[in-house]
Order: C-alpha cells, then sequence, then structure tokens
C-alpha cells in the first residue's frame, strides 16, 4: 500500500461522488471514504488460534436537497456501484422533514499535525505479529495462575479522505500496531473475574518493550484478585477511582451535557450554565485535539471544521459548550469541531501520588478497576457493579474484594469534594486522565 | 453466489470454508419534530477460512471476482502455514455434523425490500409525533427504525452447501421527561426476525407509545430501588438477560476451555429443579425471534441443545472445532457478523422454559421484593458473577405490586442464583430481540422465558 497513492485515489472518487450528486440534482453532497489493510494474530482457548487478513474499503455519500439529507455507505469503489449510492441518498432524503439548519462545513485550512508515521508497519508480514504474540505470551506465563481467554495483536494502516460540495478537502492516513489481552487468575477452586487492557503504538521498535507492560499490568491486577473477600459493611462516601473509570463514570456523562446537540432539545442541565460552577473547584477539562500522543488527535472534525485546543471548564467553572455545525447554526453559535464530543479529553492533575489520596480519605476506601453497570447520561444515575475492586487503606493496609454494587450521581459527585492524582494515565491512548478521590458514592457490602 | 462458491471449492483440498454476506441496513431516525437520519449501508464480500496443518488461516475480501476470491484462499492457506510453527495443539478434526444444503429465504426479506422507503419513514414519523403528543410532560420524543437485511451462502468442501436470506426490523421509542435536573428517559424497543406483522404484533410493540409515556411518568415521581439482597420477579426480558448473560456465556465452549465457572461441571446440579435452560437457531418456542438462524456460518443445520434440565448441566454450545474436542454435537452456534468476521462460538435464542404459575401465584409467594421490568445493558464473568440494569421496578409487599421505582441493578453468581429460582410462571415472551451481542464482534440475538422468581442483590441507594 502506497499512502500517498491511496489518498490520491480517494480524491479522485471523492470528486467524482460529488460531481454525481451534483449531475443528479443535489443542493450539495458530503463524501467520505477510507481504505485500508489490517491483519492479526490471536491467541484463544490456551493456544495461539488464529491469523487473518483484510484489504478493504468504502465510501458514504450524503446529498443535501431541499433542506433535507440522505446518506448511503457502500464498502466497494465501483463507479456504478457508487452512482446507484448516490441515487438512493436521494430516494433516503425525499420522504424525509425539510430542516433549514442543515448545512455543509465551508473551505478551512486545517493544522498540520505531526503524528508519527513508521513504514516497517507497511508491509508487516503476519510472521512477525505472531513473534510479537509469543513475546506478550511470555510474559504471562512466568506465573501459571494466569489463565489468559484472548490475546491479540493487530496492525491495521489506512488512508481516508472527506470533502464537500462546498470545496472542504482533508485527508488522514494511519499506521498502528494494537494489542489486547483479557483473563482470569485462576488457583485451586478460585477464579477471579475476567479483567481486559490494551494499548497501541505507531512505531514498531517501541512496540515490544509497551506490550511488555501491557502484560505485566494486567498480570499483577489479576493476581492482586487472588484470595478476594466479600466486604463487610457498606458505606457511602469516598471512592478512588482509576483514569478508566473517571472517564466512565464522570467524563463521558458530563460531555453528554455540554454537547449543543442535547442542549437544543433540552436534554442538558447545563445549557444555561456557561461561567457557573459544575464541579468543585480541582476539577479542569479540556480537549486537546493536536497532542498527537493520544489516538483522537485531527486537525479536523469529522464534518471538516478545524479542530482547535479548548478549556471546557477551568476550576470547576463551565467555559464552553460543543457544537456541530449543525447544533451551532440551531443554536446561533460557532461550531467547535466537536460533534461528538471531544478529540482528546484531559483533565488537570493534582498534587498527589496514589498512596497520598487513600490516605486522605481517612478510612479504608473502595478502589475498583473496572466499573459493570448502567449509567444514566440525563439524570447522571449510576448503579452497578466494581470489579477487581480491592479496600485501601486502615490497618489492614490492601485487601482484594469480591464484586461490590457502587451507585451515586455523576452531578453530585463533580459539585463535592475530589481530589486529583499527579500522575496522568493514557490507558490506550484515548485520554490523559489522573485518578481521583470522588466522593459520595454508595457501596453496598453483600 | 452459492453457484459461484460451490464452483471455486470443487478444485480446493483440505478444509475450505467459504461464506458469501450481504449486510444491507437500513436505519431511520426522528426527534423532536425532526428527521434526525436517514441512511442506508451496504456491505458485501466473501470471508475464506482454511484449516492447513491443523491450524487456522483466515481472510476476506470485498471484490465478488473468482480471481480475487482464489487470492484469498491463497492468503489464508498461508496464514495457516504460519501459525503452524507456533500452535502447540492441533486441530486434529472437525466435528460431524448435520450440513446443511437449503435455500431458504424468509418471505419477509422480499415483503420488506418491497415495501417502499417513504412508507418506512412516514411510520417513524407519525408515531414520533404521536409519541411527542402523549403527554405534556414530554419535552423530546424519538423514534428509531431500523432493518438489516441479511444474504449469506456458505459453502464448505466437506458438503455444506447453502444460501438464505433474512431480514431483523427493530423499532425503538424514547421519551424524555421533565426539566434541568429532574429528568427521566423512558423508552420501548422491540425486533424480530420477519416483517412488520411479526415486529407489530410483538406484545411490546402493543401500545407503545402509551406504554412509554406511562412508564416516564411514574418514573417522574418514582424513588430510588433500595440496596440489598432481595427476592425479585424478573420479567421475561430480565429472564433472558439472565440466561444469555450469566448462564449462556458460561457455557460458551472457548469461554469453557479458558476456564469458566461451567467447566467440569456437565452433570452437576447448578439450578433448581424448576431450571430448564435452551439455545437454538430455530427455537421450539414463541414467534419471530431476532436470532433465527437456519444454519450457521460453518454451514451446519441449527437444532436446539438443551444447556440445563430440570437444574442439571447438560451441555455447552459449540462449534464444529470444540464439539470434536468434547465429543459432542455440533448444533449451529459458530457465526461471524460481518464478510470479514471469523467466526465464534455465539448463542442465537436461549430461553428458559415456561413453568406452571399464573403471574398472580408468582406474587402471592413475595412478603417483600421487587419486580423487576425493562432490561437494560448487562455483563457475566469468567467466574459466574453477573450485572445487569433494569430501567425500572416496582415494589411487592404481601403479594400487591406498590410504588414505583427507577434504575435498579441487579448482581449476583449465576448458578446461585438459579438455585434460588422458586417459581416460574407459565407466560412465554421473546424479549431481549433490540439487543446485539458483543463478543468482538457483534451478533444478532434473542432471550426471553417466563417470569421467574429468585433472590438477586439490588444495587440501590444507601
Amino acid at each position: 500500500m502506497n499512502p500517498e497513492r491511496s489518498i490520491q485515489e480517494l480524491q479522485e472518487i471523492n470528486a467524482w461522488a460529488l460531481e454525481r450528486a451534483k449531475v443528479m440534482g443535489a443542493d450539495g453532497a458530503f463524501v467520505s471514504s477510507q481504505q485500508g489493510m489490517s491483519s492479526k494474530v490471536s491467541y484463544e482457548k490456551q493456544d495461539f488460534s488464529l491469523v487473518s487478513s483484510h484489504r478493504g474499503g468504502g465510501i458514504s455519500i450524503t446529498i443535501h436537497k431541499d433542506e433535507r439529507c440522505g446518506g448511503v455507505a457502500v464498502n466497494s469503489f465501483d463507479r456504478p456501484e457508487i452512482e446507484k449510492a448516490v441515487e438512493r441518498a436521494f430516494d433516503l432524503a425525499r420522504p424525509t422533514i425539510p430542516d433549514p439548519y442543515i448545512a455543509l462545513a465551508p473551505y478551512a485550512d486545517y493544522p498540520t499535525l505531526v503524528t508519527p508515521w513508521d513504514e516497517n508497519l507497511i508491509e508487516m508480514e503476519p510472521e512477525k505479529l505472531l513473534k510479537l504474540l509469543v513475546k506478550l505470551m511470555d510474559v504471562t506465563r512466568e506465573d501459571s495462575r494466569l489463565s489468559l481467554d484472548h490475546v491479540a495483536v493487530d496492525r491495521s494502516v489506512g488512508v481516508r479522505c472527506i470533502s464537500n460540495s462546498e470545496g472542504m478537502l482533508a485527508t488522514d492516513r494511519y499506521a498502528q500496531l494494537n494489542w489486547s489481552l483479557m483473563g482470569m487468575a485462576i488457583e485451586g477452586n478460585e477464579v477471579t473475574g475476567f479483567d481486559y487492557l490494551g494499548n497501541r503504538s505507531r512505531i514498531l521498535n517501541e512496540a515490544e518493550s509497551l506490550m511488555e507492560s501491557s502484560a505485566r499490568e494486567l498480570s499483577g491486577r489479576l493476581l492482586k484478585q487472588l484470595g478476594a473477600e466479600p466486604l463487610v459493611e457498606g458505606y457511602r462516601g469516598q471512592v478512588l477511582l482509576p483514569p478508566t473509570l473517571v472517564e466512565e463514570l464522570l467524563i463521558d456523562p458530563l460531555i453528554f451535557h455540554l454537547q449543543g446537540g442535547q442542549i437544543m432539545d433540552g436534554k442538558s442541565r447545563l445549557g444555561e450554565s456557561l461561567g457557573e460552577k459544575v464541579a468543585h473547584e480541582n476539577f479542569t477539562l479540556k480537549d486537546e485535539p493536536h497532542d498527537t500522543n493520544l489516538r483522537g488527535a485531527t486537525g479536523f472534525s469529522g464534518e471538516g471544521i478545524p479542530t482547535k485546543a479548548m478549556v471546557l471548564i477551568e476550576g470547576g467553572k463551565l467555559k464552553t459548550h460543543l457544537d456541530s455545525l449543525y447544533s451551532s447554526r440551531r443554536r446561533g453559535t460557532q461550531p467547535t469541531g466537536n460533534g461528538s464530543g471531544p478529540h482528546c479529553p484531559c483533565l488537570d492533575s493534582g498534587e498527589y501520588s496514589v498512596e497520598e489520596l487513600v490516605g486522605l480519605a481517612g478510612r479504608p476506601v473502595l478502589f475498583p478497576s473496572r466499573f459493570s453497570g448502567n449509567l444514566d447520561p440525563v439524570s447522571g444515575d449510576f448503579s452497578g457493579v466494581a470489579k477487581g475492586a480491592s479496600l485501601e487503606g486502615g490497618a489492614s493496609g490492601s485487601r482484594p474484594i469480591k464484586e461490590v454494587m457502587i451507585s451515586g450521581n455523576v452531578f453530585e459527585i463533580l459539585m463535592n469534594n475530589m481530589f486529583m492524582g499527579k500522575d496522568r494515565m493514557t490507558d490506550g491512548g484515548y485520554y490523559r486522565l489522573p485518578h481521583v478521590l470522588a466522593d459520595q458514592v454508595s457501596v453496598v457490602s453483600g | 453466489m452459492l453457484e459461484v462458491l460451490t464452483d471455486l471449492i470443487r478444485h480446493q483440498d483440505g478444509y475450505v470454508e467459504l461464506r458469501y454476506h450481504e449486510h444491507r441496513s437500513n436505519g431511520f431516525m426522528a426527534q423532536k419534530g425532526r428527521f434526525d437520519h436517514s441512511g442506508s449501508s451496504i456491505h458485501r464480500g466473501v470471508g475464506i477460512r482454511v484449516l492447513e496443518d491443523g491450524c487456522w488461516g483466515f481472510s476476506s475480501t470485498s471484490d465478488l471476482s473468482p480471481l480475487a476470491i482464489e487470492g484469498g484462499i491463497e492468503e489464508a492457506r498461508s496464514s495457516a502455514r504460519s501459525l503452524s510453527k507456533y500452535r502447540m495443539k492441533k486441530v486434529k478434526g472437525l466435528a460431524d455434523a448435520e450440513l446443511s444444503t437449503l435455500q431458504y429465504e424468509d418471505p419477509a426479506f422480499g415483503i420488506l425490500m418491497e415495501l417502499s422507503i417513504e412508507e418506512k419513514i412516514n411510520r417513524v414519523i407519525e408515531l414520533e409525533r404521536a409519541l411527542a403528543k402523549e403527554h405534556s410532560q414530554i419535552h423530546t420524543a424519538m423514534v428509531s427504525y431500523s432493518e438489516i437485511f441479511e444474504e449469506k451462502a456458505v459453502v464448505t468442501t466437506d458438503g455444506a452447501a447453502c444460501s438464505r436470506k433474512l431480514v431483523r426490523p427493530e423499532i425503538r421509542t424514547m421519551a424524555y421527561f421533565g426539566e434541568g435536573s429532574e429528568q427521566v428517559l423512558a423508552g420501548k424497543a422491540v425486533g424480530v426476525t420477519g416483517d412488520w406483522a411479526a415486529l407489530f404484533a410483538h406484545p411490546e410493540s402493543h401500545n407503545m407509545i402509551e406504554e412509554t409515556a406511562r412508564e416516564g411518568l411514574n418514573l417522574l415521581k418514582a424513588d430510588h430501588a433500595p440496596a440489598g439482597l432481595k427476592e425479585v420477579i424478573l420479567a421475561p426480558s430480565l429472564v433472558g438477560l439472565l440466561c444469555h448473560e450469566a448462564i449462556g456465556h458460561t457455557v460458551e465452549a472457548d469461554f469453557v476451555e479458558a476456564g469458566s465457572v461451567a467447566q467440569g461441571k456437565l452433570g452437576q446440579r447448578v439450578g433448581s429443579e424448576l431450571v430448564n435452560l435452551y439455545d437454538g437457531g430455530q427455537p421450539e418456542m414463541g414467534n419471530n425471534p431476532a436470532g433465527f438462524l437456519p444454519f450457521d456460518d460453518e454451514g451446519v443445520s441449527c437444532k436446539s441443545s438443551t444447556i440445563i434440565e430440570e437444574g442439571v448441566l447438560k451441555s455447552y454450545l459449540h462449534d464444529r472445532e470444540s464439539a470434536a474436542q468434547f465429543g459432542h454435537d455440533a448444533k449451529g452456534n459458530s457465526r461471524a457478523w460481518a464478510y470479514n468476521d471469523e467466526p465464534l462460538i455465539r448463542m442465537t435464542n436461549t430461553w428458559l422454559q415456561p413453568g406452571e404459575l399464573e403471574f398472580e401465584g408468582l406474587l402471592e409467594g413475595v412478603e417483600d421484593g421487587l419486580l423487576v421490568l425493562g432490561a437494560g445493558g448487562g455483563q457475566a464473568d469468567a467466574n459466574g458473577e453477573f450485572m445487569f440494569g433494569s430501567s425500572c421496578a416496582r415494589e411487592i409487599r404481601s403479594g400487591k405490586l406498590g410504588k414505583w421505582y427507577r434504575e435498579a441493578s441487579l448482581s449476583g453468581v449465576a448458578f446461585d442464583v438459579l438455585q434460588s429460582i422458586d417459581g416460574v410462571s407459565k407466560d412465554f415472551r421473546w424479549d431481549l430481540g433490540s439487543g446485539y451481542c458483543g463478543k468482538g464482534q457483534s451478533a444478532k440475538v434473542d432471550a426471553g422465558g417466563p417470569f421467574a422468581r429468585c433472590k438477586m442483590m439490588v444495587g440501590g441507594r444507601l
């Protein structure tokens, strides 16, 4: 695969599709196309199980006609297929309700991001992937109590191109190695719950040590769960949230309420809260879309709006909402290039180590590794099971705890005392978040 | 494509499996008086799996030409040969199974394909308008409709040569009540295999608008469910979740081999005598389950598996490889979501067999408990610990239904909960047809059963 040539091909296909839409009578059109290849090796059922490979691509076309729109995606670049897709997009648009706020992004210059790009990943043979998988497995075989249900290493390389009839054109390319591990620890009759971990690297030479770190971290987490006991007494109070749960229980539901689309539909409780306190003063949330160490880094949004770094909440005060082109027109604001939320959410760190955060709690505090449950983004209510948890602090130090139910309300937690850890983690490259000692969580024994 | 694949495979040695898959989906959504989404996607291609040197190789291509498919076969063979240097336990063979030569076309496929886009979009608009008008406290109504037209042809070198055309429509309502921090969300969702007659005949579709509004109004006044170990009556959707999440996953043979809690428990008591639990692509119970399949992606004819009989664990769920390894029968549980996905062991339709009691009879036995309604998401662990959510619940006091509660999450250990089942109603309903199962790739499944009474942890507020 030659990325430059592939991007050129996509630009030509997009231009052709836009032209067909115009000829067929569209007022405007948006086209997104991508092509790539991937190969994957996996380990399942205690053995190396499969080598697979895939090449493919596709195009999606959205046409605008008389303030209506319809979209069709096909996994083919055949011109007759694309022509049929454009025709069908008209069929899909015709019966819908006219909406004067539908629009296309104007031409824009995008910031140039210097994203790591390793040519070695482009023509990587499955044999090399298998060797990496063997090394990953070797780490987890160091302790016979570990049982891995699924381990996979995959390499994906691809390019994408978006363009529209207003002259907007943006292209992007990616080449990366991803890996994931899922397993449990078994000792005698005791079986821990599943846990999993994944990460990625854009540089082949850096992958090996990162993979080893992933394997060691998961092994440590699983072995720590052996000997878990039920929680004797429930409480309502503080829990120590790792970055994965900070994202799941605090950031994601909060983002729902910052989005212009939810505000215009009356679903957000923060629609009228610009400048107001919406979280504890230690809480400063940013979007850093040009941080190329994070997965979501991009110079343009999915609809072609240039991205920019933004402070969303500063010292607990709401600084901005997030708007797509559509929601901005509807609300009379400017699009921020965040139709589906922040690209790279980052929460400012605090001054405490994890041990110090435990010490701040003043009593043994639940430290879950994962959450399996339901969260209603509208009300902010959540309840479910804290998995891979331990009780930290007090006379007993650190003790693994069997599954316990936790519940609470995201907004109550945000407005109460919270303390941030000093080290931020990227967990798979999706964000940059610290540990957070949060309050007002019900922890149910039983 | 069946003929093309049959012709191509004729010249192949060893085990080769070719699967043509066209996945055509349409989706429409109206919200707050506007039309938010009108989209369609068509993905088609051939998935190629070979067993060579005791190892699997897989490749896929969206190019349907014989040349490209032959190239894919060579690529899969090369992948299998690479793997053979590393794999410790070679695949010794695949279980004999009833390999299908069926050419199945559900009449619903043609009926829904012929139904105009205009008619589908108009139905969505009408329902959204009706829901918005249903109550003054609804500030945002949303209705979405989707349909997946699935065409498959599976051909194997050892005799499967089958094709099928199925369609799976789904409809969903959602209504936001109240304002600011005092909002609640209520909704209903139904999914089937079949046409609109099947979709709108489903009990959950009846009065869908009125029931969505009624649930929302009740939730506006509702408290959070009380926490602790409770006697609960699970509605059929929750029974379905229990069957699928808590039991079904632990008996998938790949999970069993990895050390799930069901490992080594065949023939042992894992539930009360009232527990009879099954999975099957062509189930004997109910109508139009969303996971209906005449044959799986290895071309094996689908039959029902008795997982638990009168509380005793009887069987696991298999593909042909694991069936050979365990010495069991393969009954059609090998499934792939898209052409470029390799087949995995998956459930199809999983259910608890109904019992003898009327619903009122179940209620009578409860002094202080909960009736749990409206299944939310769920997850289960290898050790049998599971959690699932429900949108709402009702208090039961001295055998009578009382006030409403919102947002109850349930957890337990699968086989402990099955042991605690002490009452099963005579009703039956498939009620998980609008959901998807995730296991690295999606699968359309269904699950259901009667109302069932048992003990579980309820995660409410302290």
